[in-house]
């Protein structure tokens, strides 16, 4: 079966960075790869998701409802908007400032099996640049069990589509979200 | 391993076809979805060898690709289906000359749709100017497609379109490159009276000429690769059409249903040949079309005459929703309750979330503008503000509720006009952004000048086209490929109509451009204020290093709450009983300062 995957947050979180990554990832691992991107109101602060696909037995970039295996946010509202696109044992990953508001974690707990909070703030809080947020979060992503590319891929991705010299701090963050404890809530 | 494998979008995917097609010139209109193919294409080739344009709209765009064409060099322009409305007097005219060099139309339609004021099907523009209609399913064959339609056009000498929708243009694929081809470059214009001195002695021949085009453009299409039929050894069959053919296998593959399916990419004309085949294998046929129920009809008419006993299922007998875009979701609903099994998907439900609603960025001067205008128009009787489009249609939105109507290209004025000559007798103002006046506004304005209608026209000129990401206008003084040009002159241009009251104002200084504003309201006559200043989202960009150590904070905030429900920048927001300003959204363009009434808002300087 293919791998679905869902990236959703807000404009300037970096989602379609991200879906860029992991698709030149897989395609440099040699697997099918497909992305659908929508960023209507990115430059006003809008939602952004981005879907992908990877496997040679899907055919729409757009990923059917009830069909996805992972889903990261950098929200948690834009958590919550996609849940319908979720496999039962989809394993979910949602970024949030510690002082978090308890009835939206309380509502993600309530409806997700393999939920993961974690706070890629506190994460890159060595570095100083919240930019590199995103690196940390795909560093995280790919120590997952069920994450079907490979991080030393995935690392390269990253950081050829990033300018020479943004490239230490990210490289930094993202083996910072490898190293980073699974925080189960 | 992925030697020439790349992942591209689809409109990137086009955009290097057309390379490796060797155009000579590609124009373009900007509207979503298909703005990044003209934006590529300058890319890929760093404009050299392809004459690249942003044309002032999309009739220019089609007429200056027609005329390469005509003069035998590959051309491709491209535009949102809604271009196509504008472009299609030309479009019919050009079908009826043919082509020489190959001409090639990308238009993107939308049909949810998420960015356009209607949801209009191309096709229907096919159909009504006799000229095939390819629609590829994938970035692959968006590419490829490109390459084949050039050969198509020159082979039958017509121009011929290429429907993509959003799903194909911003979705990345991989794609497999191939050479670019160096343009064709050996211009001549042959003339050939009968055949482009369109009147109605020849065009009653030119006529008969494109029918029977359309008839060997079916036959060629019928035996051509663009069309598959899959057979699965069932008695159920599907017509896929364009991109839905994905929400098709995929619909298929999650209900675990065998069909026979035709991929169909050929979408005008449809081959006639190709669905006698597929009523040949099918018991009752399933069509899945983005829009308008076209196959649909066609294979009702091609059933019946083979006598076909099956059902035709679809748009029209209620199987498939008429409105919005596709999805798996909703074909294998239509699959399920056509073949009576349980829908898999009708248990799920959707979160109920909040709709994000799009506001003016912070530091727009469209909303310094809307501000003003509003000011001097709350004290009238009455008023009328008719918006266009453009950003500045985003201040319908509330609190701003800026205008009162807004709905194609240019239409402001005309409406406006309208109002006026059926006797309203409030004030009428039309609000129209830069490159939405040059695109149409000025024939408008032209119409109003010459019968003396007593109106106001707001010019909001940003320098750009920023709605659909800042390409440049008649008035940016920059073209596609980032070379100087000539600007267009508004000023020169309106006073040289004969506007007897023209008064340019910066947005961002209130009290100068009120008095400018309210002077128009109250002249007898045709009025034009020419609001100028640059869009934020590209000055925050150039911010003058000293003014990185201004700051505007609020002290004293009585809460009258005056900014935050007339002026609503977003970098405004209130917490502990009192306005702030959110430091990283602000752009320091200090016009909330001036909107306090009680001078709550001041600018700092590092030393505070
Ligand atoms: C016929 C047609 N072509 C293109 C579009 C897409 N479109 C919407 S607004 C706009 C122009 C906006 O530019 P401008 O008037 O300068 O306003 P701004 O967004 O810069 O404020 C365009 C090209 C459309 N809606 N209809």
């Amino acid at each position: 079966m293919d791998y679905n995957i869902i990236i959703s947050g807000l404009g300037g979180d970096g989602v379609i960075f991200l879906s860029k990554v992991i698709t030149s990832a897989a395609l440099n691992q040699g697997v099918e790869v497909k992305c659908y991107q929508n960023h209507g109101h990115a430059k006003r602060g809008g939602s952004v998701v981005a879907h992908i696909r990877i496997g040679k037995n899907s055919f729409s970039p757009m990923i059917p409802f009830a069909t996805a295996d992972l889903l990261f946010s950098f929200e948690i509202n834009e958590g919550a908007r996609y849940l319908h696109f979720l496999k039962d044992e989809a394993m979910v990953v949602v970024h949030h400032d510690r002082g978090a508001d308890s009835a939206q974690i309380a509502h993600l707990k309530s409806s997700i099996n393999n939920l993961s909070i974690i706070d890629l703030t506190d994460i890159i809080k060595s570095i100083d640049d919240p930019n590199t947020r995103n690196s940390a979060m795909l560093g995280f992503i790919i120590t997952l069990d069920c994450f079907p590319l490979k991080s030393s891929i995935c690392k390269d991705a990253l950081l050829m589509v990033l300018p020479k010299e943004k490239r230490g701090i990210n490289d930094a963050a993202f083996e910072l979200g490898r190293r980073a404890k699974r925080q189960k809530i | 391993m992925n030697l020439g494998r790349k992942i591209l979008t689809g409109n990137e995917a086009i955009a290097h076809g057309a390379l490796e097609a060797g155009i000579g010139v590609a124009t373009s209109y900007p509207g979503t979805p298909v703005s990044e193919v003209l934006k590529n294409i300058c890319v890929y080739s760093k404009c050299v060898g392809v004459r690249a344009e942003w044309s002032v709209n999309e009739k220019m765009a089609l007429e200056v690709a027609a005329g390469a064409s005509y003069a035998g060099v590959r051309a491709l322009c491209s535009m949102k289906h809604l271009g196509l409305n504008t472009a299609l007097d030309s479009l019919s005219v050009i079908a009826y000359t043919g082509v020489n060099g190959g001409l090639v139309l990308i238009i993107g339609d939308d049909p949810e749709p998420t960015s356009s004021q209607t949801a209009v099907d191309t096709r229907y523009h096919a159909i009504l100017s006799k000229v095939p209609c390819l629609e590829p399913a994938n970035g692959q064959e968006a590419k490829d497609f490109v390459l084949e339609a050039f050969e198509l056009s020159e082979k039958f000498k017509v121009p011929v379109i290429i429907r993509i929708t959003p799903m194909i243009a911003h979705s990345i694929f991989i794609v497999k490159l191939g050479k670019k081809l160096k343009p064709f470059r050996n211009p001549k214009f042959i003339k050939d009276p009968d055949r482009y001195v369109c009147m109605p002695h020849n065009t009653k021949m030119l006529h008969d000429q494109l029918n029977q085009k359309e008839e060997k453009i079916s036959v060629f299409f019928a035996a051509s690769k663009f069309n598959k039929l899959e057979l699965d050894n069932a008695k159920f069959s599907i017509l896929a059409s364009g991109f839905s053919y994905n929400y098709v296998k995929d619909a298929l593959n999650i209900l675990g249903l065998k069909a026979n399916v035709l991929k169909l990419l050929t979408t005008n004309p449809i081959p006639e040949q190709t669905i006698n085949k597929l009523i040949s294998v099918s018991e009752n046929i399933l069509v899945v079309e983005e829009l308008e129920p076209i196959a649909e009809g066609f294979l009702s008419v091609v059933a019946q005459k083979r006598g076909f006993k099956g059902k035709i299922l679809g748009k029209l007998t209620k199987h498939i929703p008429r409105v919005g875009e596709l999805n798996a979701q909703i074909v294998a609903g239509a699959i399920c309750s056509i073949n009576g099994k349980k829908n898999p998907f009708s248990k799920i439900k959707i979160p109920k979330m909040p709709r994000t609603v799009p506001s003016l960025c912070a530091g727009c001067p469209h909303r310094s503008s809307y501000y003003v205008l509003h000011k001097v128009l709350r004290k009238l009787k009455g008023y009328n503000a008719i918006g266009d489009r453009g950003c500045y249609n985003v201040g319908a939105h509330p609190p701003l509720r800026a205008i009162d109507a807004c709905l194609c290209m240019g239409a402001s004025i005309g409406i406006g006009y309208g109002l006026v000559a059926a006797g309203v007798k409030e004030k009428t103002v039309a609000v129209i952004g830069d490159s939405t006046f040059f695109h149409s506004g000025i024939t408008a304005l032209i119409n109003a000048v010459q019968h003396g209608i007593n109106m106001t026209v707001l010019i909001l000129d940003n320098d750009y086209t920023s709605m659909t990401g800042h390409q440049p206008n008649p008035g940016t003084g920059f073209d596609a490929c980032g070379r100087k040009v000539n600007i267009i002159n508004i000023e020169k241009l309106v006073k040289s109509l004969g506007v007897k009251y023209y008064r340019r104002a910066d947005p961002y200084s209130l009290k100068a451009a009120e008095k400018a504003v309210k002077g128009a309201i109250e002249f007898k006559g045709l009025s034009v204020v020419h609001m100028k200043r640059e869009c934020a989202l590209v000055s925050q960009k150039k911010i003058n290093p000293q003014d990185k150590d201004i700051k505007y904070i609020v002290k004293g905030c009585r809460l009258c709450m005056h900014c935050i429900n007339t002026f609503a920048c977003p970098a405004l927001y209130v917490e502990n009983g009192t306005v702030k300003i959110s430091q990283w959204k602000c752009i320091k363009c200090g016009v909330c300062a001036q909107v306090c009434p009680f001078d709550a808002i001041k600018r700092m300087n590092k030393a505070w």
